[in-house]
């Protein structure tokens, strides 16, 4: 419970946001990042995650509100499409410079 | 910089990976080997049969592949990217026609000037399969599918080669074969794209 402590505050310090530091989660933010918009089947195909396990990582990223689900009409199906919000991009980006600055700030290793 | 690379870089798989259940190649390999036939038989209908077959897997594509691969919407550069991409392609196309139309009008007529019809009869070939060739490269750069380059080449190669076999009459041969080769490499990508893409269990809305 410490050590957990610990490493949350380790993070914090780095700037890193742990939402998106979990690689399925990092995975399905880069996806989203690069389009506009994308469907269920999409990401489960890209991310090779099982559709409990991902839509358990979507019910995170949109409780944060770094995704957002809208619907539409494929002909006359109805279809749940996927998009990252701003806070989302914003933070995807905020996570690439911090972990960027920590891989920079890094002491080398002979 | 290298995050930026990587990220377009994903893109580029993403907006690839569209490209890889082998239904362009089943059209190409069709309209080829049915030119090739059509050189080899004097059958003029059927290149027409052909294309018309090889239409189907064109236009059954987005019921097989959308199932199976899910729906993307790509990022505005992308689609403008595309958009530019489909009106190159028209303006070649028209191009390509209308010069046909003239050469056709021209030989119909028989106003053809001499050294032009002496050209056209040697090196025809390779300058028709020098045009698909570049079609096919132009192709392969805009959608990233490297396996088209190697179609333009074999393209290219087998127009260079039906040249050399005209006088003996058999141009058809290496053209049938190429679309042969494309043909079957269309058949293998597109069984190992249902394999490794079943449909999916799960009821998708």
């Amino acid at each position: 419970m410490a050590r957990d402590k610990d490493i949350s505050t380790r993070n914090q310090m780095l700037g890193i946001d742990k939402l998106i530091h979990e690689p399925s989660r990092f995975n399905i933010m880069a996806l989203l990042y690069v389009v506009q918009s994308a469907d269920f089947l999409f990401l489960q195909r890209q991310t090779g995650l099982t559709w409990g396990n991902l839509s358990s990582h979507l019910s995170k990223l949109e409780k944060a509100s770094y995704i957002a689900v809208e619907k539409e009409f494929i002909g006359k199906k109805p279809h749940t499409m996927l998009h990252l919000t701003s806070d989302g991009r914003n933070a995807f980006e905020d996570y690439r410079k911090s972990m960027k600055q920590v891989l920079k700030d890094s002491p080398k290793t002979e | 910089m290298t995050n930026n690379i990587n990220l377009k870089e994903v893109e580029r798989k993403i907006f690839a990976s569209y490209f890889h259940d082998g239904m362009w190649d089943l059209y190409g390999g069709l309209v080829l080997f049915g030119f090739g036939l059509t050189m080899l038989t004097d059958l003029d209908y059927l290149i027409i049969a052909f294309v018309a077959v090889a239409m189907v897997p064109l236009l059954i594509r987005k019921r097989i592949v959308i199932p199976r691969l899910g729906i993307v919407k790509f990022s505005p550069e992308r689609q403008y990217k595309t958009k530019k991409s489909k009106l190159a392609a028209m303006i070649t196309l028209t191009f390509t026609s209308l010069l046909g139309m003239v050469f056709f009008i021209l030989f119909s007529t028989n106003t053809v000037p001499q050294w032009l019809e002496i050209w056209m009869h040697d090196y025809f070939l390779i300058f028709f399969g020098g045009m698909i060739s570049i079609l096919i490269t132009a192709a392969a750069f805009l959608v990233s599918v490297k396996r088209f380059y190697a179609y333009a080449a074999l393209v290219f190669i087998a127009f260079v080669i039906a040249s050399i076999l005209r006088p003996q009459d058999m141009e058809g041969i290496p053209i049938a074969v190429a679309g042969s080769l494309v043909l079957l490499l269309g058949t293998v990508i597109l069984i190992r794209f249902l394999r490794n893409n079943p449909l999916s269990k799960e009821e998708i809305t």
